[in-house]
């Protein structure tokens, strides 16, 4: 980490002045870019992400997928410093096994989700750099997308996008799957449109809708889409391919 | 005298008191506020933490035309550039400003040409600033009819 | 004082340096451009992506500047300044053509630009390819900020410059074709495009042949047609919440009665 505080070394004689923040430490962080986005379904849930990793303006890949199959019907990933979501993904899918060892059990994801808190916040003074999405099917078969802050503070969402195009596709989320800010067109805007479960079809619809449209304006996201979706009967992949610019 | 080609980079060391506003007429040794209608200056802010281009880019064609009559006065002898100066200031002090001509506050096609500037335009063509010539304030204009 | 203001500089440093605020950031055109001389002429190309950090803020934006009708020149840098820094110097260029009454020279346009540029301290991020042909035929430059300028049959610049030089140096040679020069000019901007996050959307172009009128290929490329969308997102009428109505009259509605020539009751009032 660098200091914030600008170094400003003018005296009266001096006919410039430095701003370059000056670092006092190692820095070990990086942003790997990429977006991730998650929504969930009335009997399933969708965990979707772009496959392109980049440093500054260089791509580093265009197809490096970072929405895991970790098992027990759950989907992680961890996006921002790739480094390090692949670390989390790994130690989970760790702790899992030991999990599957000591409880011979499948992992509940309400379960998963406690498990990924205390990982994120035993590195409270040292964050793994990732915005983490865990989508999965609750004790009743209901679609479930739990979403967390870099230090583990988590909450259990209908959608949920992360990383750098979180901003560009949240809004639209907001309006597309909560329905936010639309009437229903029969009351004439006054009554609310009424909340109800978005179809798969509709969803992986609206996620490519979210990449494609996320890929025009951000320019760390792009080249390829994996979207997996977790039902009753597994896990199933899917890949589009977006634009490479 | 030297060949400059840019201003140099020099920062104040020492200002006077009436460096940066004019001086009351019945005290020298002050800035006259009343006047200026400005609060009192404070002359560090005046000298520190400028924009390093400032002082460089309002000395830029002072420079340029200070090497270009040093060149002259070292090739034609000091008559040259005297002559140049003069024909400038002469320019500069008439009244015969027709706007037909091209005239107005800021402009004056002679001036132009007596600098070499009449086919080139500049920032300073295009931002013109606001009206610097300040009309004479009440205080002068008093003065004068009183014959202070 | 005329001339670009330095008005707020000290207010700003305090606002930045003490009052804790964010400079504002200046559109920047990532972009990648290169230039490539051919046989009797020579071409300029550029893409279309201006950023805001990492946000696209224009898909096809244009590049290429026009300094006169044969001299055109590409920008890469600060794009408020490659625009107006090539605005001014065709001002000067014309009055300057039209003061000696002969056409306008590239090295006219690529002195005048570099002695703007070396006055302004590199302040002014304007890093420029001027191309363009005059009566002493066709001319490649490249302009730094700081002012310093190279001269070269080939050259790139801008972020997606070490993509598109790769390209150059690997395609280039001698003597040309006016369309092989042209290709290889699309060639180096597309691997900006695709290996450059900075540059993007499509390939403008322009060709400057001797004895002929610059020609300017806007959209010469576009590999980076928008897909269709999967979903149609057309509200249907009455999803906009109505807070409050007013319907104001344009004009005063004046109703008329009329009244039939010759009515009975129209005789009766008089009596």
């Amino acid at each position: 980490m660098c200091s914030t505080q600008k170094s400003l070394m003018a005296t009266e004689y001096s006919t410039e002045v430095r701003m370059e923040p000056i670092e006092h430490r190692f820095n070990p962080y990086q942003d790997n870019g990429g977006t991730i986005l998650g929504i969930a379904g009335e009997d399933f849930a969708v965990l979707a992400g772009d496959t392109r990793q980049t440093v500054g303006y260089s791509i580093d890949s265009r197809y490096e997928p970072k929405v895991h199959d970790v098992g027990d019907n759950l989907l992680l990933s961890a996006n921002g410093f790739s480094a390090d979501g692949v670390e989390l993904v790994k130690v989970f899918e760790s702790q899992l096994k030991w999990y599957h060892f000591d409880n011979n059990k499948k992992m509940l994801v309400h379960s998963a989700a406690r498990l990924i808190q205390h990982m994120l916040y035993k590195k409270r003074m040292f964050p793994y750099y990732v915005s983490t999405i865990l989508a999965g099917l609750d004790e009743e078969g209901k679609g479930a997308v739990y979403s967390f802050d870099p230090v583990g503070s988590y909450e259990r969402e209908q959608c949920r996008a992360g990383g750098a195009a979180a901003s560009l596709i949240m809004p639209f989320l907001d309006n597309q799957v909560n329905f936010k800010h639309q009437m229903d067109p029969e009351s004439k805007g006054t009554k609310r449109r009424p909340l109800k479960y978005l179809s798969l079809d509709e969803v992986i619809e609206l996620v490519r809708d979210a990449f494609s449209s996320a890929t025009e304006r951000h320019i760390e996201v792009g080249d390829g889409l994996q979207i997996l979706i977790v039902t009753k009967d597994g896990v199933r992949k899917e890949y589009y391919p977006l634009k490479r610019d | 005298m030297s060949l400059r080609i840019v201003p140099e980079e020099k920062q104040l060391t020492d200002a006077k008191n009436t460096q940066f506003g004019p001086a009351a007429p019945s005290a020298p040794g002050v800035v006259d506020t009343l006047r200026s209608g400005e609060a009192p200056l404070s002359i560090s802010s005046k000298v520190n933490n400028r924009h390093p281009l400032q002082s460089r880019i309002e000395k830029w064609d002072q420079t340029q035309r200070d090497l270009q009559l040093e060149t002259y006065r070292r090739t034609f002898g000091v008559a040259d550039p005297i002559r140049r100066e003069m024909e400038l200031n002469i320019v500069k002090e008439t009244d015969f400003r027709p706007t037909l001509f091209g005239f107005s506050a800021i402009t004056s096609p002679s001036l132009d040409i007596l600098l070499n500037k009449e086919t080139t335009i500049g920032w300073e063509d295009i931002y013109t600033g606001f009206n610097d010539a300040k009309p004479t304030d009440f205080h002068t204009e008093m003065e004068k009819q009183m014959g202070i | 004082m005329p001339g670009l203001s330095f008005e707020n500089f000290q207010r700003n440093e305090y606002l930045v340096n003490q009052a804790g605020f964010k400079p504002p950031r200046a559109t920047s055109t990532g972009t990648t451009i290169v230039g490539c001389r051919f046989k009797d002429g020579v071409v300029i190309a550029a893409d279309t992506r201006a950023t805001t950090g990492p946000i696209v803020a224009d898909k096809n934006c244009e590049k290429l500047h026009r300094i006169s009708p044969k001299i055109w020149c590409a920008g890469a840098g600060t794009a408020a300044d490659t625009e107006m820094v090539t605005q001014l110097i065709q001002s000067n260029l014309e009055l300057h053509s039209m003061s000696l009454n002969r056409e306008p020279r590239v090295v006219s346009a690529m002195q005048m630009l570099k002695q703007h540029l070396f006055k302004y301290q590199g302040q002014v991020g304007a890093y420029l390819i001027v191309a363009g042909v005059d009566p002493t035929g066709p001319h490649l430059f490249s302009i730094q900020a700081h002012g310093s300028t190279d001269i070269g049959y080939y050259m790139s610049l801008g972020s997606g410059s070490l993509a598109a030089i790769a390209v150059l140096e690997r395609d280039w040679k001698q003597d040309l074709s006016k369309d092989e020069a042209m290709k290889l000019c699309a060639t180096a901007i597309q691997a900006g495009i695709f290996n450059d996050l900075g540059s993007g959307s499509n390939v403008d172009m322009c060709v400057m042949e001797m004895g002929k009128d610059a020609q300017l290929y806007r959209s010469f490329m576009t590999p980076n047609v928008r897909e269709k969308k999967q979903r149609n997102y057309k509200f249907a009428r009455g999803t906009t919440a109505v807070l409050r109505q007013s319907v104001f009259d344009i004009v005063e509605v004046v109703k008329e009665e009329e009244i039939p020539v010759g009515s009975s009751d129209a005789m009766d009032v008089d009596h």
